[in-house]
């Protein structure tokens, strides 16, 4: 019975003490009755609809957060894709022209016309950005595919800086909170132009080859999943093929149907042969003949070119010097031939 | 598989932006620690932010780390991805080693997202030197003849009929008392 | 032990004909043969029915065959040997094979892998994030042309494969649920298991494949 009562002693000192610690709480903690608890009930229920008439809350953007200091998140960035920037050329990088002119009217609204406290934009940043990664995707693109038409290695750039690609990038680095613009959630095209104006301070800050080698690592990179045969068909397949035959001076291809299996079913399968001077050079399976027949000159055109499906491999890790001293343009397709690949 | 396991999202292993082809990059990019400077349920999160907090800081510079101060809540970690999603947990009466353990989880993973794994690799180029087709090691000669063919035809396997088994054992017997008379001859 | 298997009929063929007198032992015994043993009449004529498998022990074998140089003596086939070795010789060093392929050991599993492929590792694996490993348990390295298959590992010079740590995290939570009926009792456990994610960056041929060094296996090993 003593301990029983020491304990409720013990308890009450407990309550106590935490009814003086935070009394607020204690306050709010109120036993309700029947009437009150159906009133706030009925509050509930009300708050309930009118946030769902308000609709979705309306997204706010990181920077308006109490946990936010613009500083040490530009620091981590850099350490984040481990590069470093010089004089304020990452900040530069991140300001859009639409975020200048707002300062520079919430300036005037304030009465504060200092021309000393003019922001920088980044607008020539990305120029300088864009130029490069446009010239060197092209180098690159080059050095790991010799053999390639010329007109493919352009598609393929093309398709490797689209704006919406580059745009996905930039996002997955965590960088497009770290934008200074007007405008939220930050358009396509802005976070296009800060992407080329960080590789452009990149540039100016670490040298050309640093800012290629995050041309490399990110928008190269950005290739690894994607199906790079897809990107390089040409629309007459054994047309293209007949063609280049032609102009090596050989006899033109000849197709010819090895084998079929199931004719008679929902799935057939055709297999296709090519052979030019009685040397078999290819072979293409497909569920008709045509499907077939533009298979196997696929296959032989993709060999031809240095990519043969499947077995492909694509150079990630290509020296980045090496790269930017490559001048050569690949030959046209207009004028391929084995011959002047060969030679090289 | 319990049912609540089925209905949980599933995928594939994947990385963001082809992450260590390129370089790699970690995908942390800020976390909050939330906290009361009085409550008892804090109490291992404060002991991390006065012992651990500038280890931690040091040793990931490419973490931004907010500590929030809140009275009377109690305490949570909060993570932030570079693909956008959050990491978020909390750290009610846990101690030290224990927000240790959460946090060193939180700068590992790619986002916070729980979900099934389906397979154990992924990979893009399945097959290096061709998948079966009906036309792999076929014979040539094939080409050329008319179906049905009678070759093709018969019986892979055919067992050895008990009468074929009788003969072959008697004729074994008598090549082996042949072979005794012989010996005894010598 | 020696003892023990000498009085067991199994492995002796001498007490093996005596107990049992099966025509088709005869060949095997090494006792020579008097009228006694001699297989009986009704045997001789077939009339007995016979198992078609046969009951006699088979001694042991003497070497594992596995363990015995094979050499191929005609010229032909030595030829053939040559050129095809200068074959991939040419290929590994002009990088003509395109895409290889590898089979190998990894925490105590095989995997199949080629370059930028992504591995899941589930359980406790000491490696962090960003680390660059190299995989050197290769049972198997192949391209499109040729495969080579290590007796069980390929030497450590042939190959070199890189790999990236990208991702430690945790399962989803798996339910473990124990119940013994009648006995009231029931356990639910939850875990979540330590899953590693490494990205395959290269996988390279560094030398010639019928090098041989003065000693094997000690490549790349600190004493």
């Amino acid at each position: 019975m003593a301990t029983i009562r020491g304990c409720l002693a013990a308890s009450v000192l407990f309550r106590n003490s935490v009814k003086k610690s935070c009394v607020k709480y204690q306050v709010v903690r109120t036993v309700y009755g029947r009437k009150q608890s159906d009133e706030r009930a009925d509050m509930i229920r009300e708050l309930f609809k009118r946030k769902q008439e308000a609709g979705p809350e309306k997204k706010a953007h990181r920077g308006t957060y109490l946990d936010w200091n613009y500083k040490s998140e530009l620091f981590a960035f850099s350490k984040r894709i481990g590069e470093t920037f010089m004089n304020g050329s990452l900040e530069r990088a991140f300001t859009q022209r639409s975020y200048v002119l707002q300062q520079e009217a919430t300036q005037k609204d304030l009465g504060l016309d200092d021309p000393d406290r003019v922001l920088e934009d980044n607008r020539s940043l990305a120029e300088k950005g864009e130029e490069l990664s446009r010239d060197f995707v092209a180098r690159y693109l080059r050095t790991a595919l010799p053999c390639l038409p010329e007109e493919n290695i352009q598609s393929i750039r093309d398709h490797l800086l689209k704006p919406e690609s580059v745009a996905n990038i930039i996002s997955n680095i965590g960088a497009d909170e770290l934008i200074l613009t007007s405008e939220f959630p930050t358009e396509i095209q802005t976070r296009v132009s800060t992407f080329y104006a960080l590789i452009g301070a990149i540039e100016e800050s670490s040298g050309q080859e640093r800012g290629a080698l995050f041309v490399r690592d990110f928008i190269i990179a950005s290739l690894s999943g994607q199906d790079i045969n897809a990107l390089i068909m040409p629309e007459n397949k054994f047309e293209t093929l007949r063609e280049i035959f032609l102009r090596e001076g050989k006899e033109p291809p000849e197709p010819r149907l090895i084998s079929h299996v199931g004719i008679n079913t929902i799935i057939p399968s055709y297999r296709v042969g090519i052979y030019s001077e009685k040397k078999h050079i290819g072979t293409g399976d497909g569920e008709s003949v045509k499907d077939a027949l533009d298979n196997a000159s696929l296959s032989v055109l993709w060999k031809m070119w240095g990519v043969p499906d499947a077995v492909f491999q694509f150079p990630y890790q290509l020296d980045v010097g090496q790269v930017l001293s490559n001048n050569q343009t690949n030959v046209p397709g207009s004028e391929w031939t084995r011959e002047k690949i060969s030679c090289r | 598989m319990a049912n609540r396991q089925l209905l949980l999202p599933s995928g594939f292993p994947r990385a963001p932006l082809g992450n260590g082809v390129g370089r790699f990059m970690c995908q942390l990019k800020r976390v909050t620690l939330k906290f009361c400077k009085e409550r008892g349920d804090s109490r291992g999160m404060r002991d991390f932010l006065e012992h651990d907090l500038v280890d931690f800081a040091t040793k990931h510079p490419s973490v931004v780390v907010y500590v929030k101060p809140r009275r009377h809540r109690s305490s949570v970690i909060k993570g932030e991805y570079c693909n956008g999603k959050d990491f978020w947990i909390s750290a009610h009466k846990m101690n030290r080693e224990e927000i240790q353990k959460w946090l060193h989880l939180a700068t590992t993973q790619n986002d916070g997202e729980e979900f099934r794994l389906r397979k154990m690799m992924h990979t893009d180029n399945p097959s290096i030197q061709g998948p079966w087709t009906p036309f792999t090691h076929r014979d040539p000669k094939l080409n050329n003849s008319s179906f049905p063919l009678e070759e093709l035809s018969e019986p892979v396997f055919v067992p050895k009929s008990a009468t074929q088994q009788l003969i072959e054992i008697f004729n074994e017997q008598q090549r082996t008392a042949r072979h005794l008379e012989e010996k005894q001859g010598e | 032990m020696n003892g023990i298997r000498g009085f067991t009929p199994m492995f002796i063929p001498t007490v093996n004909t005596f107990f049992r007198k099966n025509v088709n032992n005869f060949a095997n015994t090494t006792m020579v043969a008097t009228k006694r043993l001699l297989p009986t009449l009704t045997s001789i004529a077939g009339l007995r029915t016979h198992s078609v498998v046969k009951r006699t022990a088979q001694p042991f074998p003497k070497a594992a065959p596995h363990q015995q140089t094979v050499v191929d003596k005609t010229e032909e086939e030595v030829s053939a040997i040559e050129e095809v070795i200068s074959k991939v010789n040419h290929q590994i060093s002009n990088k003509s094979h395109g895409r290889l392929f590898a089979v190998i050991q990894l925490f105590n599993r095989q995997w199949k892998i080629t370059p930028e492929d992504v591995l899941v590792i589930e359980g406790y694996w000491p490696p962090n994030i960003g680390d660059t490993i190299r995989l050197e348990k290769v049972l198997l390295v192949g391209s499109s042309d040729f495969s080579l298959v290590g007796m069980p590992l390929l030497r450590p010079d042939l190959v070199n494969i890189q790999a990236t740590v990208i991702e430690k995290r945790l399962s989803h939570t798996k339910t473990n649920f124990k119940k013994i009926m009648r006995k009231q009792y029931q356990r639910i456990h939850f875990f979540r298991f330590q899953q590693t994610m490494i990205r395959i960056n290269s996988i390279e041929l560094t030398s010639r494949i019928d090098e041989k060094k003065d000693i094997e296996g000690l490549e790349g090993r600190v004493f």
